[in-house]
């Protein structure tokens, strides 16, 4: 499944081997659901990523021009993860 | 995970990355990279001082942004790659966003104190830089700074990762070291210099040697302009406990990095059979 082996999904079950990003999308993809459900951080599979105001680390501590930055680059990715989601 | 199996990881993560990507030719495109896994990849409007790139998820979706505060194209891979780094290297997710928060940003600089950052270093250099392209690669580049500028315009690299990377690939006697003012910042030798018995490592902070970089940093313009300089040196004015070797020492300042460049190397061998022996 999403070219992994049998074995290292278990491992990433167990917890014996920790996934990356790339493993985490490929496996959320083939499977229909978030990646933050693959996590535990949501309870059902299809809903959107987190709320915006737990986005940002250490947002406070960044200057006013990466802040803005920052909220228009999520801004761009989140209509991206719309249309992913809508298939358009 | 100690730091070497954490670089063992970065390396054999981003040789993957490499082999499945099919290139076999320097130089490796951090940018295509991205493309072909969907990651949306934008330069921040500003060119402000900040923070030099981030990766960011929303959702099933993922991007990373790149400064453009320092123009040295090579410092842009590098930033674009080592955010790649965060995405492909297990393990990351989970630390770097325990809270579920979908950014995490890095700032530029060399040796960070983060174990995360320096393995997400580790892997921008081994990706831009694959072992196999680039073992060959250092085989044909000569040696010294000439080396490592052939090196940096092959791989599309800044010279200071390509530097630092050169010392790991060279079967030469190679120390690179970068300095500030009147201090060092850090220092990479090639194994033909680690090896070398009684001879005490550089540290970060120690005092510059009198000689060429010292000089050289001195006038803060040979820095900002990017100048540089070709001198010569004896191994034990940087090294206590080395042998008494003749070196050439060229240096360069680092532009807006706002730090010196200093190579030694020698066509000489050096060291001795006893310490051969012991392989």
């Amino acid at each position: 499944m999403a070219g992994f082996q049998p074995s290292a999904i278990s491992h990433f079950e167990s917890g014996r081997r920790s996934p990356s990003f790339d493993n985490l999308k490929r496996l959320a993809d083939t499977l229909s659901v978030t990646i933050d459900y693959l996590l535990g951080r949501q309870t059902v599979p299809t809903t959107a990523g987190p709320v915006a105001e737990k986005l940002f680390r250490n947002f406070g501590q960044m200057s006013a021009e990466d802040q803005d930055d920052i909220a228009k680059f999520a801004a761009i990715l989140a209509e991206k993860n719309r249309r992913r989601q809508d298939g358009t | 995970m100690s730091e070497k199996l954490a670089r063992l990881e970065a390396e054999n993560t981003a040789q993957q990355i490499v082999q499945d990507c099919g290139f076999t030719a320097l130089p490796i495109c951090p940018f295509e990279i991205a493309r072909r896994h969907d990651i949306h990849v934008e330069a921040k409007q500003s060119r402000k001082p900040g923070v030099s790139g981030f990766l960011m998820r929303i959702g099933n979706t993922f991007g990373i942004r790149y400064a453009l505060h320092i123009q040295n194209e090579g410092f842009i891979r590098f930033t674009v790659a080592h955010e790649l780094g965060h995405y492909f290297l297990p393990g990351h997710p989970e630390r770097l966003f325990p809270a579920g928060d979908g950014l995490h940003e890095s700032r530029s600089g060399f040796i960070s104190h983060d174990p995360l950052e320096r393995q997400a270093d580790y892997f921008a250099s081994a990706l831009l830089m694959p072992v196999h392209q680039f073992r060959e690669a250092v085989d044909y580049a000569g040696n010294g700074f000439a080396a490592i500028e052939r090196l940096a315009r092959q791989c599309q690299t800044s010279i200071t990762a390509t530097a630092i990377r050169y010392t790991t690939f060279t079967d030469e006697a190679v120390a690179v070291i970068v300095s500030s003012g009147r201090q060092i910042d850090y220092c990479f030798m090639s194994d033909c210099i680690r090896d070398l018995r009684g001879l005490t490592w550089i540290k970060k902070g120690d005092m510059l040697p009198d000689g060429a970089t010292r000089r050289f940093n001195h006038d803060p313009s040979n820095i900002e302009q990017a100048r540089r300089e070709e001198s010569t040196c004896r191994l034990d004015d940087w090294f206590d406990g080395a042998p008494d070797v003749e070196f050439n020492e060229d240096v360069i300042g680092l532009g807006s990095y706002g730090k010196t460049l200093t190579v030694l190397f020698t066509d000489e061998i050096i060291g001795d059979d006893d310490a051969n022996d012991d392989d």
